[in-house]
């Protein structure tokens, strides 16, 4: 990948937590990951490999022991509403509605009209399927509606990047599917944001259905690439397709 | 002289910590006990928060009657242990309770389908699933025995007054010999007595107890270490083998009951209830005679204490009743103004938190009293300014209980709606609107109930103060007033009836206002929801 075609760099980042005796438990050590512009970059790995803690690290909420990363060509230093995360869990607030929690992603935001903000709630209600719900509460709302408030709510703010952390993990299969095919429908229509995606899973089969390339962690603590495999199957992906499962198969076997 | 303050300061503090080991030890009990069968929650958690809105004033009498009668040369020893264990025991049990309550039920039904023991329900799930509860509460408890201590150790019977060895008392002798010099060593010996207690105990406890904690973060690699923390450290390792273990806790327990309790594999709900009323029984039978005998002397006693309300003017009473209320209301919204803040500072700056808390939990447990005559000092002036000493004086003893619990509710925030914040770059005020003011309410209700009884408690030294022939009073009427007044007239039956009115009037607030304030926070919020 040329510098040009990069959007998100990590450069030989270090990672870990101080233990009680004083030492560092390290993560991750000196790893290099390119996010590439109009790429859906899976990574894949066993629990514990520091997953989440990189998708941390490239959203500015962790700053790095050690090493930089480069957003679009400069370093980032903490987060911006350039790129999004949504969490394993939906993280909404119980006490406000869905509207009210698609909003707040936008409640800072000096560079619009408070119409601007609304019409913009009401587009992502619209694309996610929930325009119905607005004023509901999510206790009202099934786990996989839920999810889709929380995708909303992370695609609000025109991200250029967008960060799932396990954002299957905590649905049932037929919901995450429809929830994997609303992602892949986002995916294609290129007038909506974002440009790029990064997707943590230890989950290989979504990963494959999603991802243009797959970068598989694992090896122990500090956790290493150990595989770096393009997934070059036309979409929409066919699960029961002969090359699907051989690629599955063959990730499966680079992280046992 | 330093010899008689260092004797009296090892007197206090060996009542306190038996005090203290008898709270913890009943708080275990009943809590886990309690949190442990629906059945017993419905009958024991109304009587604990009824006992617990019982003003303490309201307990002295009684105890006194009970154990300086009872127990002859130990009597007054025990009457002062337990008076200090009223002081200390109901906010343990409440969190061990609510400890007890939040263990998931999937670790329950693991118990349940690999059959453990009684023993090993208690000591592998119960006990350390409580024990961070247990240690987090101990300061509080800490500050209020200290707060009640000169209280605690005078122990009026009658006519007659006894005071039991002490600090307290003895910076009370030195007050009324006017020996200043006197009361500030005793002072300053029990501040430092405290921070080593703090220091050398509380803190490797509370590091300790950090292991126990399911949702405590792991701080990021690179930041130091506050020097206090390295300090702790350091202590924990010289005396770890006075450590505090649940295991052996556990063990001990193995060793205290043997055989029986520990092969009966699980108390059933019958048994529960057969003991239950076994209990009763046994109340009936020891207590029903002598009460049937005295049956006259009850009667008078009734009658006595009814003339008393007539005597004293019910109108009056509610008038005291009224300004003592308003001042409870007012204290609350200070101890709130005060706690939101600094709880919300804290829970966010991991810096801030480190060095401030432990700070502020030294502070928390420096007895109060210690700053009475500062304040009683300095709000002499006019009406107003006796008010707001009164007022301050109700709030130092119960601020803790604000604090901690809103600290705590902050504490609940999940790191990823903390990252949420983050992400979304919400102000500090957005923040905190939406975020973290809803996450704490539930635990800040809890917090100003049971300050609430904390400043009712303190009503009574708060609005009339004497000390060394010194009176600092409010100039207006007030419960606490006419209940200290009455006390020194020594007028028996006008104090039991106030002691009644206030423990009626607690009690209904308690029911009326404060369970729907924390049922509509809950319902308003759908914590019960929570995703």
């Amino acid at each position: 990948m040329s510098n040009s075609e990069i959007l998100l760099e990590l450069r030989n980042v270090t990672h870990g937590y101080s233990l009680r005796a004083g030492s560092t438990l390290k993560v991750i050590e000196n790893l290099n990951i390119q996010v590439g512009y109009g790429e859906f970059l899976g990574i894949v790995g066993p629990s514990g490999c520091g997953k989440s803690t990189i998708l941390r690290i490239m959203a500015g909420l962790i700053k790095p022991l050690s090493g930089a990363v480069i957003f679009r060509g400069e370093v980032l230093n903490g987060t911006t509403p350039r790129i999004s995360l949504m969490h394993q869990i939906p993280t909404l607030l119980p006490w406000l509605t869905v509207r009210e929690n698609i909003y707040l992603a936008l409640t800072s935001r000096r560079d619009l009209s408070e119409r601007e903000k609304q019409l913009k709630v009401s587009e992502l209600l619209e694309l996610v399927e929930l325009s119905g719900y607005g004023s509901a509460y999510p206790y009202e709302l099934s786990g996989g509606m839920r999810q889709r408030v929380a995708l909303a709510r992370a695609l609000v703010t025109d991200p250029d990047l967008l960060l799932l952390d396990e954002p299957f993990s905590n649905l049932d299969p037929l919901t995450s599917l429809s929830l994997i095919r609303e992602i892949e429908g986002m995916w294609f229509d290129t007038t909506l944001p974002p440009i790029s995606v990064v997707m943590v899973s230890h989950n290989i089969e979504e990963v494959v259905m999603l991802a243009d390339r797959v970068i598989v962690l694992g090896g122990g603590r500090p956790a290493k690439i150990l595989a770096e495999v393009p997934i070059e199957l036309p979409r929409p992906r066919n699960k029961k397709s002969e090359e699907f499962y051989r690629l599955v198969d063959e990730l499966f076997s680079l992280i046992s | 002289m330093l010899w008689e303050v260092l004797a009296a300061v090892a007197l206090s503090w060996a009542r306190i910590a038996a005090a203290l080991a008898l709270s913890v030890l009943a708080a275990i009990i009943v809590g886990i006990y309690s949190g442990m069968s629906r059945r017993v929650d419905r009958v024991a958690i109304p009587i604990l928060d009824v006992l617990q809105s019982v003003p303490i004033l309201g307990f002295f009498p009684l105890a006194v009657y009970v154990l300086a009668r009872a127990v002859p040369i130990l009597g007054y020893e025990l009457a002062s242990i337990f008076l200090i264990f009223t002081c200390t025991f109901w906010n343990l049990a409440f969190a061990v309770y609510e400890g007890a309550r939040s263990i998931p039920q999937s670790m329950i039904e693991v118990a349940e389908l690999s059959k453990l023991s009684l023993r090993d329900r208690l000591g592998k799930i119960y006990v350390p699933a409580v024990f961070p509860k247990i240690v987090d509460q101990l300061p509080a408890s800490l500050a209020n025995a200290f707060y009640f201590l000169a209280a605690s150790e005078v122990i009026a019977l009658g006519e007659a007054e006894v005071r039991v060895a002490g600090i307290g008392t003895l910076i009370l002798r030195y007050l009324e010999l006017g020996y200043h010099a006197g009361i500030a060593i005793g002072l300053l010996a029990t501040a430092l007595s405290i921070i080593a207690v703090y220091l050398l105990i509380l803190m490797p406890l509370i590091s300790y107890s950090d292991r126990y904690r399911f949702d405590i973060a792991q701080p990021p690699a690179g930041q130091r270490t506050p020097m206090i923390m390295e300090l702790y450290t350091r202590i924990k390792s010289i005396h770890a083998p006075l450590k505090l273990e649940p295991r052996r806790i556990a063990g001990l327990t193995h060793r205290v009951f043997p055989t029986q309790l520990v092969n009966i594999r699980y108390v059933g709900s019958d048994i529960k209830r057969l003991i239950f009323i076994v209990f009763i029984i046994v109340l009936l039978v020891f207590a029903g005679p002598r009460i049937y005998a005295n049956i006259g002397d009850v009667w008078t006693a009734v009658s006595s204490v009814a003339g008393a309300g007539v005597r004293l003017g019910l109108l009056s009473i509610g008038e005291a009743l009224a300004y003592s209320f308003s001042r409870v209301l007012v204290c609350l919204a200070l101890m709130l103004a005060i706690s939101l803040p600094i709880a919300y500072i804290i829970s966010e700056k991991p810096r801030v938190r480190n060095t401030l808390l432990p700070v502020l939990q030294i502070v928390a447990s420096l007895p109060s009293p210690l700053i009475f005559p500062i304040i009683s000092g300095f709000f002499e002036g006019g009406t107003l300014s006796r008010e707001l000493g009164a007022i301050l004086l109700m709030s130092l003893g119960s601020v803790w209980y604000v604090f901690y619990s809103t600290l705590g509710g902050f504490n609940k925030v999940h790191e990823e709606y903390r990252e949420l914040a983050r992400l979304y770059k919400l102000s500090g005020f957005n923040k905190f609107r939406y975020i973290y003011l809803p996450f704490a309410t539930p635990s800040m209700v809890t917090g100003l109930i049971t300050a609430t009884g904390g400043a009712w408690n303190t009503v009574i030294v708060a609005e009339r103060l004497g000390e060394g022939g010194r009176i600092f009073e409010i100039q207006t009427p007030g419960l606490g007033k006419l209940m200290s007044t009455l006390a020194e007239m020594a007028d028996t039956p006008g104090l039991v009836f106030t002691v009644i009115v206030m423990t009626v009037f607690v009690i209904l607030v308690n029911r009326i206002l404060w369970r729907n304030l924390y049922d509509y926070s809950i319902k308003a919020l759908r914590i019960h929801e929570q995703l």
